[in-house]
Parts: C-alpha cells; sequence; structure tokens
C-alpha cells in the first residue's frame, strides 16, 4: 500500500465530487430536519426513541447511496476503463473507497446528524425535555458499527453488479435477511426444541411465545460481545476484502 | 514490447473470438490496427491494457502480466477508448489531480497542446466539444510519456482538420522507445501515420507487417481498365477506375492504399497471405 498514491486517489475522489458532496451535505441536513419535524409533528404516533430511529434511517439511507457512488464508474464502459486505468493498486483504490465512505462519511455524517438534532433539541427541549441523542445509551453504538458492515456489503454490489448496483444490492441484501430470519428460526427450533419461535436474529438471540408470553433468549453476555464484534467488525473486514479480490478481477 | 504468447478469448462457453494468438509488437513502431466492426479490434487492445484477462495464454507488456494490472505497468500504458472519459473539472484541476500518477508527465508538453488547441486551463472539462475532449484526452495521454499508447477509434467523431491535428501531435510525439497501437476501421485516416499493419478478421491475423515490407513486396496502383486476372492480385472497381494490387517485381515503392490492401486480404486473403512473413522485418521508424 502506497501512501502517496492512496492520498492522490482521495483527492481525486474529493475534487471531481466536491460539489456533489457539498449539495449532498445540504439535503441531507434537509432530509433529517425533515424527519425531526414529521416527528415532531405526529410525536402521538411515534413513542419511543425516536432521535435513534432518525439516526438509523438518515445514516443507512445516505451511507447506502453514498457508498454505491465510489465506484459508479463502473456503471458505463469509458468510466470504468478510465477507474482501472489510473496508475493505483487494486488494494489502494479500495482503500480510498472504505476510508472516504466508511469513516469519513460517518464523521461527516455525525456532523450533520447532530446540528439537525441540536435544532430540534433546542425547539422542543423547553415543552418535551429533549437530550442530544447519545451514541453510548443502551448499547446503540453497535448498531452505529453495523454500518461499517452495511458500506462492505454495498461496496462489493456496487463492484459485482454494473448497471442500477444500489438497487440491485439492496434487494439481493433483503432476500438473504429473509432466508436468514427463516433459517435463523428453523435452526434455533431445532437446537432448542421449542416449535413457536416468533423471531430472532443471527448471533444474537430469539424470542417465542410460552403461556401467552413473549419469552426473550439472549446470548451470554460475553458472547454476545465476541458476536456484535465479528459482526461489526470481522464481517466488514471480509466484504471489504472479497470486494477487493473482486476488484482486481474486474473487466470492462 | 507487447507479446501475446497463445493468446485465447472466449466472450461465454460456445462463443470463442481468439484462438492461440502469437503475436509481437515492438517498440519504436506506430501499429495500425485494422478490422472489420467486430472483428476483435478492442478486445485485443483490452486484453493488452488489462481491461479484459485471456481465457487462456498470456499477454505482456515490457514482461509484465497485463491482466494484474500492476502500478508499474499502468504507470507505462495510457488507453484512450473509442468513447473517452473526461471527469468533472477544470483543465488545471485535471492537470493537479491526474499527473501526479503519471512520472514521466510533461507539463510543458501538455501546455503545448492546450494552447495549440486554444483551450484555457481554466475551462471546464465537461464544457468542451466531443472533438475538443478527445483532442484535450490525447494530449494528456501523450504528455504522460507512458511508453504505451492505445487508441481506440480515435478519429471517430473528429471533423477533418481535428484528425490533421491528431496526426501530426502523434507524430510529433512519437519516440523510439514508444509503442503505439491505434484501432480503427477508418483505414484512411491513419495513412502517413502508422508504420507497421495488422489486419483482424474473426479473431485471426490476416496481415502483420511493417509498411515498408509491404510495399517491397507489393505494387498499388489503379487501371483505367479492368487488368488480366493472371496480371494483379487483386482488382476492383472505383469510381476512379480499377485500383489494383500486383507482386512488386521491379522495386519501386508505390502508395500504399490500406483500404484496397484490407479489402483485398479479406477478399483474395489466399493469394496475399503467403508473401508476407509471420515475423515481420520491422523498420526504424522515420519522423518526418
Amino acid at each position: 500500500m502506497n501512501l502517496v498514491n492512496l492520498t492522490l486517489l482521495l483527492k481525486r475522489q474529493l475534487k471531481e465530487q466536491s460539489q456533489l458532496y457539498l449539495l449532498g451535505s445540504l439535503v441531507l441536513f434537509g432530509l433529517l430536519a425533515t424527519l425531526f419535524l414529521i416527528v415532531h409533528h405526529w410525536r402521538d404516533s411515534f413513542g419511543g426513541a425516536v432521535q435513534n430511529g432518525v439516526f438509523l434511517i438518515g445514516l443507512f439511507g445516505s451511507g447506502g447511496i453514498f457508498t454505491a457512488t465510489m465506484f459508479q464508474e463502473f456503471s458505463e464502459s469509458a468510466k470504468g476503463i478510465w477507474l482501472l486505468s489510473i496508475p493505483a493498486t487494486a488494494a489502494e483504490k479500495i482503500a480510498a473507497a472504505i476510508l472516504l465512505s466508511g469513516f469519513a462519511f460517518l464523521v461527516a455524517y455525525l456532523g450533520i446528524y447532530y446540528l439537525t438534532d441540536g435544532l430540534y433539541t433546542l425547539l422542543t427541549y423547553q415543552k418535551y425535555g429533549t437530550t442530544p441523542l447519545n451514541l453510548f445509551r443502551n448499547g446503540f453504538y453497535w448498531l452505529v458499527c453495523a454500518y461499517f458492515l452495511f458500506n462492505g456489503i454495498i461496496l462489493l454490489g456496487s463492484v459485482y453488479f454494473t448497471k442500477l448496483s444500489f438497487v440491485k444490492t439492496l434487494l439481493v441484501l433483503l432476500l438473504v435477511l429473509v432466508f436468514l430470519n427463516y433459517a435463523n428460526n428453523f435452526l434455533m427450533g431445532i437446537i432448542s426444541g421449542i416449535p413457536n419461535i416468533n423471531s430472532s436474529t443471527p448471533l444474537s438471540g430469539f424470542q417465542f411465545e410460552h403461556q401467552g408470553e413473549n419469552i426473550y433468549v439472549n446470548l451470554p453476555e460475553n458472547i454476545d460481545s465476541i458476536s456484535n464484534i465479528f459482526a461489526r467488525a470481522v464481517l466488514p473486514l471480509i466484504f471489504w476484502s472479497i470486494t477487493w479480490l473482486r476488484f482486481r478481477e474486474k473487466e470492462v | 514490447m507487447i507479446q501475446l504468447n497463445n493468446f485465447c478469448y472466449r466472450y461465454s462457453r460456445n462463443q470463442e473470438l481468439f484462438r492461440g494468438l502469437n503475436l509481437t509488437l515492438q517498440s519504436g513502431q506506430i501499429y495500425g490496427l485494422l478490422g472489420k466492426n467486430g472483428a476483435g479490434k478492442s478486445t485485443l487492445i483490452k486484453n493488452i491494457g488489462g481491461l479484459l484477462f485471456p481465457t487462456t495464454g498470456q499477454v505482456q507488456v515490457f514482461g509484465q502480466e497485463s491482466r494484474l494490472r500492476q502500478v508499474n505497468f499502468l504507470k507505462d500504458i495510457f488507453f484512450i477508448p473509442e468513447e473517452c472519459y473526461l471527469p468533472n473539472l477544470t483543465v488545471k484541476e485535471f492537470i493537479q489531480v491526474y499527473a501526479p500518477f503519471y512520472p514521466n508527465f510533461d507539463l510543458t508538453q501538455y501546455q503545448s497542446y492546450l494552447d495549440l488547441f486554444g483551450i484555457a486551463p481554466s475551462r471546464k472539462l465537461r464544457s468542451l466539444s466531443y472533438g475538443q475532449k478527445k483532442k484535450t484526452l490525447i494530449g494528456f495521454a501523450l504528455a504522460t510519456n507512458t511508453r504505451v499508447l492505445i487508441l481506440d477509434e480515435p478519429t471517430n467523431g473528429l471533423d477533418i482538420p481535428a484528425k490533421g491535428i491528431f496526426r501530426n501531435m502523434i507524430k510529433d510525439a512519437f519516440k523510439p522507445d514508444r509503442l503505439v497501437i491505434i484501432s480503427s476501421h477508418q483505414v484512411r485516416d491513419l495513412d502517413e501515420l502508422i508504420s507497421s499493419l495488422i489486419i483482424l478478421d474473426q479473431g485471426k491475423v490476416l496481415l502483420h507487417a511493417a509498411k515498408d515490407e509491404i510495399l517491397q513486396r507489393l505494387i498499388f496502383g489503379i487501371s483505367p481498365a479492368s487488368l488480366p486476372e493472371t496480371a494483379v492480385l487483386y482488382q476492383e472497381k472505383s469510381p476512379a477506375g480499377w485500383p489494383y494490387i500486383a507482386k512488386n517485381t521491379s522495386g519501386q515503392k508505390t502508395y500504399l492504399d490500406m483500404e484496397l490492401l484490407f479489402n483485398a486480404l479479406l477478399e483474395n486473403n489466399a493469394a496475399l497471405q503467403p508473401m508476407f512473413t509471420t515475423n515481420p522485418k520491422i523498420p526504424a521508424y522515420e519522423l518526418s
């Protein structure tokens, strides 16, 4: 990995897309503000942790779109040729995309989110006692870290699919999630011997009904932490590595 | 030097384009790669550029395997596709962003091209006309001073004066350590520019010879009337008369009519192809 090349690639991406990123930031600010307005206006319908909900919708929605643009060059032959011909290794090109769409985006998103959240808090504090979102309350940061896994999946999709990569990747992801849900329920049923499992989360736990009560079965805390680290750090690394392998084999 | 060893390429299991092709291209040459649409020109040059991978066999550019797309390989090759792409930058920003990737980039050289085209550094690349974009990109490619330059249909979309400028740019920037491949089906655009010819048809190399070698062996002429078949290797009717190709027994040097040669090879390959060796003699390219 050559740091000079990596810096040049980052510079290239930022220079070429600076207008788009600036406009995108404004749009994101507007969307988050609109979401806050909706949840505030219909606050009786949106009970609970609305700030967390807005944060996640914004993060995964905008992050997914942003990540999908990293290799949008592959949607057109001439652009794809241009990208592949830039004198840098596939690893450097992937690393630049991960740094921008994974890490830099998250930092920028946090800035934009807290700006809107700050305004929301300012306007609602007196009447409803709203405080800014605390990422470290109730382990919410684990959900935020799941963004890296999502980033890895979308990046892989953008290299794998040529046209409409974001939509196709989301469709595949949806199908996989549905399959995983049923497969996990089935597997949990076999392992635990409980026939009426209602829902389950892979690598986390499941829920079933017993004498009219919902029973939640979770992994022991230490194993749950390992599972969380696996899903938020190891799995993204695996997806990023597959993206790199796929990029090396990319033909246009 | 570019070397293709036992090169095979398949679009799919049932669709084969190249089978067992061996080809060597030398530095100091401007190759004209000719062929009809679908002959395999773009596939061949994309394989050389590392943008497509051979099904079997090897493609090497200066000893580096194309498909690996190593940084040193990418620093030494510039590929301009038929539909060229330029990013959303000004000319000045474009240089700032992309020139550092190429260690031999010559800013003065590029500046001279921009002056020639009358393009200000503050101009947005996307605001340029198609021809201006193409010239800007060709100028950048030449200024990178990569040892290999590959151009796919470079004259498509260029007006007549622009075609002349293009030919002069290539000739002026040519150096003995450089290897240029120009793929085109517009053979007349390459006149006077190329030093060697490669003619492809259906994935096969019909001809691979230096221009000088072709003119040593063949004469090209035009007759007001059709000549006896025994006197010529090939002839066809045209509005100006009957252009023909015959064996060069007198040693005279004529003008190489590439279009005629191209048609002759497609129609009467058996008579012409045995006249050329598989390893052509490569003359030193003369800068005029």
